[in-house]
């Protein structure tokens, strides 16, 4: 059952470091050219670089907004997801500080008649200085 | 060489972009990249335990593929927005491909944007993604 109180948590704080072989990796993996995201010598990461933070959110007990919402894993999905830049995207090297919250909890009423649960996570991503430099956005569908 | 500004109009086609067959080794290989090991995507029992016919594609390998053109033609280091929506599955051996156009040239503030939405359909011309990216863009 869905924990409606969930909306507003806050998760704890986790560290990112984004490293040059797993930048390397993700863009052979998505069948990229490496050239495309040399910038002045250094690596900008691909738009959707930043979903391998869950490996690192996995890390730290607490981290994760999901898990106080309580849904069903096997119902809900991944309907969107978004990222924002506030500058150019992180280069291969930066150390990010990352907070996820739920940050809204709404129902629709799909055309068959069925309730579905929306809930946006999002995800602040913090640079060394303490910029916020991007911002990943997951909206999960759950039907009632 | 990335686009300028002047050469931009609103409508202008971005370059479509073929990925496929999509291979169970493009999909294993994404998971290990991304460190999302769901096996809904690679082990066919559990697959078929969650009444799939096999494993599906790992939805944010498209969404990952979805912006490669966009990059290439603006710059990795001028976006700043990109997002997915997904409307249907892919299987192993589907093939994608992707259309989209700029939808919006503006100002905001001192800088030069342009937003570009695309779309993403299987080999049955089905579409299976949507998306929207913004880049700023140099004069």
């Amino acid at each position: 059952m869905v924990d409606r109180t969930a909306e507003g948590h806050k998760a704890k704080p986790y560290t990112l470091l984004i490293e040059h072989g797993k930048v390397a990796e993700f863009i052979e993996a998505i069948g990229a050219d490496p050239e495309d995201y040399n910038f002045n010598g250094e690596i900008i990461v691909p738009a959707t670089y930043l979903t391998t933070s869950f490996f690192w959110e996995r890390r730290v007990e607490g981290a994760n907004p999901l898990e106080a919402v309580k849904q069903d894993p096997s119902k809900a999905l991944h309907a969107e997801q978004e990222y924002t830049f506030f500058g150019p995207p992180p280069v291969a090297g930066t150390k990010l500080t990352c907070q996820g919250r739920v940050d809204r909890m709404w129902e629709k009423t799909s055309k068959s008649g069925k309730t579905l649960l929306f809930v946006d996570i999002v995800t602040d991503y913090h640079d060394e200085t303490g910029a916020l430099v991007a911002e990943g956005k997951m909206t999960i569908v759950e039907p009632q | 060489m990335t686009t300028k500004w002047n050469n931009i109009t609103e409508g202008a086609e971005i370059e479509p972009y073929t990925y496929g067959p999509i291979s169970q080794t493009d999909i294993v290989r994404y998971q290990g990249a991304s460190g999302d090991f769901q096996p809904v995507h690679h082990d066919t029992d559990y697959a078929r335990e969650a009444g799939l016919d096999g494993p599906i594609v790992i939805g944010m390998l498209p969404a990952a593929i979805l912006t490669i053109n966009p990059t290439r033609q603006f710059g990795a280091e001028n976006c700043r927005k990109t997002g997915i929506r997904w409307r249907g599955s892919l299987v192993p051996g589907d093939t994608l491909t992707f259309h989209g156009s700029v939808t919006k040239k503006y100002q905001e503030g001192a800088e030069n944007r342009i937003d570009i939405t695309l779309s993403g359909m299987n080999q049955n011309n089905q579409e299976v993604i949507q998306g929207w990216m913004t880049f700023v863009v140099p004069v």
